[in-house]
């Protein structure tokens, strides 16, 4: 009866030694904050950019997580909908921070982004910004925000030459959201093309999910531009303005300098796709990496694979690396080493610069690529692909 | 001189989309007392059973709209009699209950069709130029069919034996239920036809649109603002609401932005709650 009672006492306390073994396991979960538009005219970009997450964060936990001394953490996403709504946007971003506790995120949309700035800034939180927002977004008074795609200040300056060149663009009109984000598109768009002596015949911005663009373009469209930047519209609103300017019988060059969601485009306008140029856009998998993504997502959600999805797929690899560099998970610290960063990503090299033009490195750097539709074909053309100098 | 006819142009058809939709909405106020806020949603409703029946079924375009149009018209049947019949006449119930059924259809919408923009194939394809003016032909075949719809709805009301019941109950329900006209029938009725019209719309547009479960927001805001300066109850002031407030789209819209565009659509609908706030034509059925 002794003996049993020992027994007992000793698988008791075997299974408590296992019970607080995995405990101690589970707390090696690093949490993840994930603010993103999944609903509204925004939801297409911010569903591409949670399920790069997703595959990353599945992708890096399959191949060992991230080791911090002798520490491995499995990352955990935490994702909340912030319907490219800056109010909603600092709701979640304090709900992160003081109900989750994480100290890592990353946050869709410019306006949004600058909206939680200020927050993850005083809260030392590190914040990845799939958005864009020029200087507003990222300054040395932002220390902890890092973008992850390519900013128009980027991409007019590698591709605007190509294009000036190759078209023979004098005139160009500008069309954009009347949003932080759209401005500054707007801004760098007009800013680049008058160095390279292109003339802006004029421009014209709306509120997002602006339902008949007619009016707004057919003034635009008066002055005969030899090009119209559709600056920062996308989701379904890209779309929808092209196939209203070709209605219009607008026939010079469309530029959409701005990130599109190519399965919506392709479903709404193809035809307005066609010729078209489409800044950022890779007509195929850059590297076998991207390819081997794109394969990956085809089969975990069923859906034609959305490009945007290789844009933050390194967002997570970039961290694990500079939270292994660094051999903490203190942003104050991980800040510091971020310069240093490079990985082999979806698009090559990619690195983080940008202090020439922002006054700091927080800007992720890879080739920008330009493509077109061809309609005939039923596939998407790359026409060029450009460098950032190393010294940006 | 092209510019100024594309302005007309652009003008005419924003105006043919908010009358249709406003039309419905105001007959339901005309006649229930109802601001019914799920007009937006049944637009929505529409647009996406007609890109179900046309491109996942595979339907013809007219075939599916026709169907479109039959289920959202049964639809405002049912919700008649289950949601609304009940509330005549209150005010604030009736819009909690609309509130409440945008919230639940609109839920459902998203979860079933996610958030990748729809589109239907253009039925009408290609460009008509004149005189400098470039128009769809889609958005002729909108204006063109929102004219004879108009004009329809006008025949429907003024002539007919229902569409005088319907003035009637409009002006004196008591009267009207005096006079042997049944309320339920009439209510019944307008409903339908209603929702038919705002169905109409929707299937007209639809091709032109990219479609999410979000598309019957703008339409329904337009109809309230336009049933408000035209006079509620009001068919003629609709269409008097309906052109200015397009117009005003497409003019201010053209030589500022759409922005300014809706601050001056506010400004006129500010002056008539000041100086006519039984709107410009009112009770004109």
């Amino acid at each position: 009866m002794r003996t049993l009672r020992w027994l007992s006492l000793s698988l008791g306390a075997l299974a408590a030694c296992l019970v607080a073994g995995h405990v101690q396991a589970a707390s090696k979960t690093l949490l993840f904050g994930v603010s993103t538009s999944l609903s509204g005219a925004g939801a297409p970009t911010g569903r591409g950019m949670l399920r790069a997450v997703e595959l990353a964060a599945e992708d890096i936990n399959a191949a060992g997580g991230i080791k911090v001394g002798g520490d491995t953490y499995t990352l955990k996403l935490i994702v909340y909908d912030n319907k490219y709504d800056t109010r909603e946007a600092v709701n979640i971003a304090n709900k992160l921070i003081f109900n989750d506790r994480v100290q890592h995120m990353i946050t869709s949309g410019g306006t949004t982004v600058i909206a939680v700035d200020p927050i993850v800034t005083e809260n030392r939180v590190f914040n990845f910004a799939y958005a864009y927002g020029g200087k507003k977004a990222t300054n040395p008074g932002a220390p902890y925000t890092f973008r992850t795609i390519t900013e128009p200040a980027q991409a007019f300056m590698t591709l605007m030459p190509w294009m000036v060149k190759k078209y023979g663009l004098k005139t160009l009109a500008i069309t954009s959201t009347d949003d932080e984000t759209g401005l500054i598109q707007a801004e760098d768009s007009e800013r680049t093309a008058r160095q390279l002596g292109v003339t802006i015949s004029d421009k014209a911005f709306a509120p997002r999910g602006t339902a008949d663009f007619t009016p707004m373009l057919t003034r635009l469209i008066a002055k005969k531009p030899d090009a119209i930047d559709f600056g920062a519209w996308a989701g379904s609103d890209g779309p929808v303005i092209c196939k209203q300017a070709k209605e219009l019988g607008y026939k010079g060059l469309y530029i959409f300098s701005y990130s599109q969601s190519t399965p919506t485009f392709l479903k709404v306008a193809p035809d307005c796709a066609d010729g078209a140029l489409f800044f950022q856009l890779y007509a195929s998998a850059p590297t076998p990496l991207a390819d081997r993504v794109a394969k990956r997502y085809e089969e975990k959600y069923k859906e034609t694979f959305d490009p945007l999805v290789w844009r933050n797929y390194d967002v997570l690899w970039v961290l694990k690396r500079a939270v292994e560099m660094a051999g903490t998970l203190d942003p104050t610290k991980l800040k510091d080493v971020m310069k240093e960063v490079h990985i082999d990503g979806v698009f090559g090299r990619t690195r983080i610069g940008g202090k020439s033009y922002y006054g700091i490195d927080a800007q992720f750097l890879f080739a920008i690529p330009v493509s077109t539709y061809s309609v005939k074909d039923s596939k998407w053309v790359e026409l060029y692909r450009g460098t950032v100098p190393e010294n940006y | 001189m092209a510019l100024y006819l594309q302005i007309a142009v652009n003008g005419v058809v924003i105006s043919c989309l908010y009358v249709l939709v406003a039309l419905g909405l105001n007959l339901i106020l005309g006649i229930m007392h109802i601001v019914n806020f799920a007009q937006g949603t049944m637009y929505m409703l529409a647009a996406l059973t007609l890109f179900v029946l046309n491109v996942v079924v595979g339907l013809n375009y007219f075939v599916a709209g026709l169907l479109s149009v039959m289920v959202i018209a049964v639809l405002g049947l049912v919700m008649e009699r289950l949601f609304f019949r009940r509330l005549r006449g209150q005010f604030l119930p009736s819009l909690v209950m609309s509130l409440g059924l945008v919230l639940v259809i609109e839920g459902i919408a998203w979860m079933n069709f996610g958030i990748v923009a729809q589109a239907i194939p253009p039925v009408f394809p290609g460009v008509v130029r004149f005189l400098g003016a470039s128009v769809s032909r889609e958005r002729l075949v909108i204006i063109a069919a929102g004219l004879i719809l108009i004009a329809g709805l006008f025949l429907f009301i003024r002539s007919t034996r229902a569409g005088k019941a319907i003035r009637a109950v409009e002006q004196d329900p008591e009267g009207a239920v005096l006079q042997g006209i049944d309320l339920d029938d009439v209510t019944r009725l307008v409903f339908m036809v209603s929702f038919t019209l705002t169905a109409l719309a929707a299937v007209l547009v639809a091709p032109t649109l990219a479609l999410d479960p979000s598309i019957g927001e703008t339409p329904l805001l337009k109809g309230l603002v336009i049933i408000v300066l035209g006079g509620m109850g009001s068919v003629t002031g609709t269409l008097l609401g309906g052109f200015i407030i397009g117009f005003t789209e497409s003019i201010v819209g053209t030589f500022y932005d759409p922005v300014v565009a809706s601050l001056v659509s506010a400004l006129f609908l500010m002056a008539v709650l000041i100086f006519k706030p039984s709107g410009l034509l009112p009770y004109r059925m």
